[in-house]
């Protein structure tokens, strides 16, 4: 039992730690990309906006994915 | 009461004012709404992700906070993803956009300018093009020619951004006639003229460029104000087009109308 509750307390933090990740990401992709849409099309700014910005958002959904997965999971309401 | 008076004949006779009087406004395109909007959402995530991550995680409801991860983690991020390509892929097409990078500099002032006579000049000020000039001519037609235009694109950026372009720049891509027979080809001037209806084959399969009779289409490198050229081009002038006395060569062999050369 104690075991089990281990294993979920274990569960949970790693899903809370790819949360936080994701937002990271998520957080700084959607600054690239506000700076783009903000100034338009300027050599610098399609660096930033869109070939750092745009991977950085996928990378930061991609990890709220896998998060909303292994939480699905824990709740049982997805099975391996 | 005066006051409400006064304002309704304000309003009145602007309501009256002819549509003639107002400045040519186009509106706003779905473009410019798209990216309007990828702002507001951008803003509303990046709020809404600070404030719930950091700051009231544990003040609301699990459920609550699901909810806004939903939206600022995913829905949102995909707008803004949607917003910021529909923008990249609607500016490119725009002079502006060229222009951005100051190596087009003597191209576009060139093509703005009304005592030019380059190709590219004389279909700027005609508004032969209407808008987006440089991507019209630039660009096959079809989504061949858009993804070929976005990878040229890419390859320009690249070598802008790294400084490893060359001066005098050179155009490196084969032009194919199509891009200006899809407007000209047909039309009554163009079929007037002898040599295109000689040349009608060889245009059709590339075999003799437009350019090489309606040249110049771009300033040379000997023309472009502040561009310094390569110690070849100042040595030996401006290498002749082999091309031009070729098609002169042939047009005198098939015909013994005179060629007529648009200025």
């Amino acid at each position: 039992m104690k075991l089990l509750i281990d294993e979920k307390a274990h569960v949970m933090k790693s899903i809370n730690k790819l949360i936080r990740l994701s937002v990271v990401f998520g957080l700084l992709g959607l600054c690239c990309v506000f700076l783009f849409l903000l100034f338009g099309f300027k050599a610098w700014s399609v660096g930033i906006g869109i070939f750092l910005g745009l991977p950085l958002l996928i990378a930061g959904i991609v990890l709220y994915i896998i998060a909303v997965i292994r939480d699905l999971r824990k709740h049982d309401v997805i099975h391996e | 009461m005066k006051c409400i008076l006064k304002i309704l004949i304000v309003l009145l006779s602007l309501a009256a004012t002819p549509a003639f009087a107002y400045a040519d406004e186009k509106g706003i395109s779905s473009a410019e709404l798209i990216r309007q909007a990828g702002i507001v959402a951008v803003v509303v995530a990046i709020i809404g992700l600070i404030a719930v991550e950091f700051f009231y995680k544990v003040k609301i409801e699990r459920s609550s906070y699901k909810w806004f991860l939903f939206m600022g983690l995913l829905m949102l991020p995909i707008f803004a993803m949607l917003s910021a390509i529909t923008t990249v892929m609607d500016e490119t097409k725009t002079v502006a956009s060229c222009a951005s990078c100051h190596v087009m500099d003597p191209f576009v002032h060139d093509m703005q300018d009304p005592n030019s006579a380059s190709l590219a000049a004389r279909h700027f000020k005609n508004k032969w093009i209407g808008e987006d000039q440089c991507y019209h001519c630039h660009t096959s037609y079809g989504i061949h020619g858009t993804l070929e235009g976005k990878r040229d694109g890419f390859r320009h950026w690249l070598l802008f951004v790294t400084s490893t372009f060359k001066e005098p720049m050179t155009f490196k891509g084969s032009y194919p006639n199509s891009n200006c027979i899809s407007c000209h080809g047909g039309t009554p001037k163009f079929l007037a003229v002898e040599s295109h209806r000689v040349l009608q084959h060889k245009l059709t399969e590339n075999e003799t460029s437009c350019t090489t009779c309606h040249g110049p289409v771009h300033p040379t490198p000997l023309e472009r104000p502040g561009i310094k050229p390569s110690q070849d081009i100042v040595e030996q002038g401006m290498p002749v087009n082999a091309e031009i006395q070729a098609v002169k060569i042939y047009l005198k062999s098939i015909t013994t109308v005179p060629v007529a050369i648009s200025k």
